[in-house]
């Protein structure tokens, strides 16, 4: 489990975590999100041992990580910026992780490794920047660490890569009860990995929910009707979050599970009403303007 | 089934030492081979060639304290021990300086001070294998070549400091690398803090000593260079070759500051964790982070920069005044700590900021500037009183116009020197001053006076008269010493400096005769007052013991007034044996001295006969050599007459060498005399005959000869006229003497004067004839 209480850190007079905390409970893959300078990567180098906390405390298993060799054998951290030795092939760097990290496993860095179109015998400075971030993802997954953190590590990547990534974490998770931590600016880039979410703002959680959860507390529905029913009526029975009218169509986000808003709707003797699925950022505009929070000020 | 890879924290360690080995192999292969070219390759060829060739065989020698070195490789070598630590250190930390690679290093399960240690043995093993690798190569070339000079233990020695300094380079350097947060800054901070504060506190130093009135640099300051790691090794193989070497190339001086360096080096390691351990990983890549270090680099900038500033502004505006000498301080000093802070932080946003550092780095300089210019707290002024003086040791410009040389300490410099193929003049022009011991208490007290008059002349600010020298250093009661230098002195202060000569233990302390043995003396000449009738002379060795404990008698006999107005008679001039036990300062404290072959020329021991040299002349009598004394006026077809101003006096003197004259280094052709600015042809044979009888000699010193005026010219010299003869015979010997201009007729002086005025009418120079003619008028 990691945790963060009352963490605040400085860089000179700017404040990029402010009093933040989060409990991020293990076996999960935690998507955390949040704009250009809210403080995400701070918080995963903070989790790496990188950074030390200028107040506050982080915590993996009870411990702090600060200057804690036998936590810190237990993260990977995946930065943004990938850093390579000059000249070095990922045989190579394979080599220097797995001197370094307990856990590194030369067979799954083969396994992994023939997952992906990676020679590994390659000079990496001679690598694209994708295939530089997909050389970073099958280190960090080779040395099976308890707690990867993946800053960014997934922006960009081709849907293929993606899928194949998505299936590794998800068995890493299941298997090997590992904790991922992924961050993006981007909510798209998240919704298909994670179980939970946290947003960032200004340093601060702002929010954070199970995922499953949050897609089961709304569900986009879509109906029609001849004649369109009684608007009030139909707004006392479900709590509609956003209706959209056009002519006889009605596009509505509603509150609850998406089965007893379809039966509700029954009652109106729609000519045809469906559920459709909801994005992660639908969800998360919802439930941020639920809590008061604009979530377009938020997050762009 | 997955098998994970066992990793202790040893093989973590031991993995990330051998990771960077391996990473950095092919530099440190390079590093090797450079080594390897420039080091014991120089010495491989350079010993093969003098085989092959047997004269060159026979002159071949390799210096250094191990005798491994070539000129070459000790230029190259020294300078590769001190640039590859700086930059190996600098790769190896410059993890650092990136946020990438930090994020690399700092996420991994190791804790800060295993990092540092791993990466700074990683760094010593990459320069320490391949130097030791060198010097194995080198010492195992020269013990098969067997060429003189070589010594194992003084090879191991010496590759002993290099390792140790080289430690000490990578653990200095190592801080500024954990201090700073970009490449570039770690570059200007570790040269700043390498060589700046030793720059810098040279420069001050330097600038006390030309400014503070009888200052000179303290006799601790050389050592300096050794509280650098990146100069000691520079300090220690390339100064030391020259007239340092009698003290930096004992073996237990090389072990001392080795072992203090490699003390250092640990001590600085620790301090290396340290500040590593608080260092913040989000430092890296960031400019202007602002640190004691990078704030001391900065002030030393500024100091450097205030105190040139002001030497360049009091150069341009010919002018040593206190305010603009601070105000040039203060703008040197400002504008460079501008400059710094401006590069460090690429940009000017940090200025406003760093005020308060801004306004250290401008009032350090003018600090500085100004307690040298107020006499640094009275130093300028302090003279203890008699009562404090244990003794006194001094040097000054004697009666046969030479300072003295510091042969004891310097033995083995010559001998290494000779080695090197260089000769006796080499080591005569480089050597220190040596040091005459007073304990009389007249003789202390004349010192203290001349002491006291200078300061006193300096402090009514009283023209300086002569360019005359003298160091004294009081030895005080108390236990400590006061050490002065003085050049040029004020009327009172040169009269009295004139009777230094008379005193017994300056005269037994720096006249070769004093110690000169009748076996060791290879030949005896005579001459007249005008080194003419050169008369040589066949004595026994029982003679010449006579005439060595009479010159002796004489000579301690002689009085302050004998010496000023004794009639001159001519020279007595004894020449050593090579391989004499010779000069009095080495024979008397350090027995074994022996005047090398290249000596010739320098050797001579030379004595000015007067007619008080009562003993000297009656036994030159008794073995049958009266009348050398006499002079052939009517050979002298010519004289040069000239200034003696202190120009003039220093080329004479330059020629003539450290206490020793000799016909060769004294003669001048008449072409050289052509060049010699400010000559007047004399050929009047009456005003010649005037001049030369009124000439006084060699020995006599003409260092403060005054016409008795209170006015003397501007350019501060004395009015003596130096003269020349040339003979008719042709022999072309022509001798420079000094002559008080007053005996001269009117006639001649006006022709001087004329003559003087011509040839220095392009600068702005007092006529000094002018002067002696109203002079002489007035007496009139």
């Amino acid at each position: 489990m990691i945790k963060a209480a009352n963490v605040v850190k400085f860089f000179d007079d700017t404040r990029a975590l402010d009093h933040f905390c989060t409990t991020i409970e293990d076996g999960s893959i935690y998507g955390l999100i949040g704009s250009n300078g809210s403080g995400k990567s701070t918080f995963l180098r903070l989790i790496a041992g990188v950074y030390r906390p200028d107040e506050g405390q982080v915590e993996i298993e009870d411990a702090p990580v600060f200057e804690n060799p036998l936590m810190k054998d237990k993260v990977f951290f995946v930065s943004d910026e990938f850093y390579y030795f000059p000249q070095s092939t990922m045989d190579e760097m394979a080599a220097f992780y797995a001197k370094m990290y307990s856990g590194f496993s030369w067979e799954r860095y083969r396994k992994v490794g023939g997952m992906f179109p990676i020679d590994p015998s390659r000079k990496i400075n001679t690598f694209s920047k994708g295939m530089q971030r997909q050389t970073a993802l099958i280190l960090g997954l080779s040395s099976q660490a308890q707690y990867l953190l993946l800053d960014e590590a997934f922006d960009g990547l081709d849907p293929i890569i993606r899928t194949a990534l998505r299936k590794i974490l998800a068995d890493d998770v299941a298997r090997r009860g590992a904790t991922v931590i992924i961050t993006s600016h981007n909510l798209r880039e998240l919704e298909d990995m994670c179980d939970h979410v946290g947003l960032m703002h200004k340093g601060a959680i702002v929010f954070e929910r199970e995922l499953d959860e949050l897609k089961l507390g709304f569900c986009k529905v879509q109906a029609a009707f001849k004649p369109l029913p009684d608007m009030d009526r139909l707004r006392g029975e479900l709590e509609i979050l956003q209706l959209e009218t056009r002519g006889s169509l009605l596009n509505m986000v509603v509150r609850g599970e998406s089965g007893r808003v379809l039966e509700k709707l029954s009652a109106y003797d729609p000519l045809f009403a469906e559920s459709l699925p909801l994005t992660l950022e639908e969800v998360f505009i919802n439930e941020m303007e639920a809590i008061g929070y604009d979530y377009n000020n938020v997050i762009f | 089934m997955i098998t994970t890879t066992s990793s202790s924290n040893r093989g973590k360690l031991s993995g990330l030492y051998l990771s960077i080995l391996r990473r950095n192999f092919g530099v440190t292969l390079l590093y090797f081979i450079f080594q390897f070219l420039f080091f014991p390759l120089q010495y491989i060829l350079s010993a093969t060639d003098a085989l092959k060739n047997q004269n060159a065989a026979g002159r071949i020698h390799f210096i250094g304290m191990g005798g491994i070195y070539t000129g070459i490789s000790l230029f190259f070598f020294t300078a590769m021990v001190i640039v590859a630590p700086i930059l190996f250190t600098m790769m190896q930390y410059s993890f650092l300086h990136q946020k990438r690679s930090t994020d690399l290093f700092h996420a991994l399960p190791i804790r800060r001070e295993q990092m540092l240690l791993v990466n700074f043995a990683a760094s010593a093993t990459m320069i320490l294998v391949p130097m030791a690798l060198n010097y194995a190569v080198t010492i195992i070339a020269a013990a098969s070549f067997g060429f003189p000079g070589f010594s194992l233990l003084g090879a191991l020695a010496d590759a002993f400091s290099a390792f140790c300094l080289t430690l000490g380079l990578l653990a200095v350097t190592t801080l500024v690398s954990v201090s700073t947060g970009t490449v570039f800054d770690n570059l200007v901070y570790t040269v700043g803090l390498l060589f700046g504060v030793p720059s810098a506190i040279f420069l001050c130093l330097g600038y006390a000593a030309n400014d503070l009135f009888g200052c000179t640099l303290p006799d601790w300051s050389q050592y300096l260079f050794l509280a650098s790691p990146a100069t000691a090794p520079a300090y220690l193989r390339i100064a030391a070759q020259g007239e340092l070497e009698q003290i930096t190339s004992t073996p237990g001086f090389l072990l001392g500051v080795s072992l203090g360096w490699l003390a250092l080096a640990g001590i600085f390691l620790l301090v290396d964790i340290g500040v590593y351990r608080r260092r913040g990983s989000e430092l890296a890549g960031k400019t202007g982070y602002s640190s004691v270090l990078t704030q001391l680099v900065k002030l030393t900038g500024a100091l450097i920069g205030g105190v040139c500033f002001t030497l360049l502004v009091r150069s341009v505006a010919n002018s040593e005044g206190l305010l603009l000498s601070a105000v040039s301080a203060a703008v040197g000093g400002a504008l460079i700590y501008c400059v710094a802070e401006c590069v460090m932080s690429r940009g000017f946003k940090t200025i406003k900021t760093s005020a308060p550092y801004l306004g250290a780095g401008l009032a350090l300089p003018v600090l500085f500037v100004l307690m040298v210019g107020l006499g640094w707290f009275g130093y300028e002024g302090r003279v203890p009183t008699l009562d404090k003086i244990e003794s006194v040791e001094i040097n000054f410009t004697d009666r046969y116009g030479f300072t003295h040389y510091d042969f004891d300490a310097s033995r083995k410099s010559l001998e290494r020197m000779q080695k090197n193929g260089r000769n006796a003049y080499d080591y005569y022009s480089l050597e220190t001053i040596n040091e005459i011991l007073l304990a009389d208490e007249k003789a202390r007290e004349l010192v203290h006076d001349i002491h006291q008059d200078i300061v006193n002349g300096h402090e009514q600010e009283e023209k300086n008269v002569s360019g005359a020298y003298i160091t004294l250093e009081y030895k005080l009661k108390s236990g400590g010493s006061l050490k002065r230098s003085y050049y040029g002195m004020p009327l009172l202060a040169g009269e009295k400096y004139n009777e230094l000569n008379a005193c017994e233990e300056v005269k037994v302390q720096t006249h070769p005769v004093y110690s000169l043995k009748p076996s060791d003396v290879r030949e005896i000449t005579l001459l007249n007052r005008l080194m003419g009738n050169v008369t040589p002379v066949s004595f026994s060795e029982g003679q010449i013991g006579r005439l060595i404990e009479a010159l002796r008698e004489d000579m301690s006999a002689e009085t302050y007034e004998q010496m000023e107005n004794g009639r001159e008679l001519g020279y007595l001039v004894l020449t050593p044996k090579y391989g004499a036990e010779y000069f009095s300062y080495t024979s008397m404290r350090k027995p074994g001295f022996v005047l090398p072959d290249e000596s010739d020329g320098y050797d001579a021991c030379y004595v000015l006969l007067t007619e008080n040299y009562e003993s000297t002349l009656a036994l030159l009598g008794e073995f049958g050599y009266d009348g050398f004394e006499r002079v052939d006026y009517d050979n002298i077809e010519r004289a040069y007459i000239t200034l003696d101003a202190y120009y003039n006096r220093d080329n004479v003197m330059r020629i003539q060498g450290p206490y020793g004259f000799d016909r060769s280094d004294l003669a001048q052709n008449e072409e050289m005399l052509s060049y010699n600015r400010g000559n007047t042809e004399i050929t009047d044979p009456a005003v010649l005959r005037i001049l030369a009888e009124a000439v006084r000699g060699n020995a006599q010193n003409a260092v403060v000869q005054v016409d008795g005026s209170d006015k003397q010219p501007s350019w501060g010299g004395s009015i003596t006229l130096m003269v020349t003869f040339v003979s008719k015979d042709g022999s072309n010997l022509i001798h420079t003497f000094a002559v008080n201009p007053k005996v001269l007729p009117e006639a001649t002086l006006l022709e001087l004067k004329d003559s003087f005025n011509r040839q220095w009418s392009d600068e702005n120079v007092e006529d000094p004839f002018t002067l002696v003619l109203e002079r002489i008028r007035s007496e009139q």
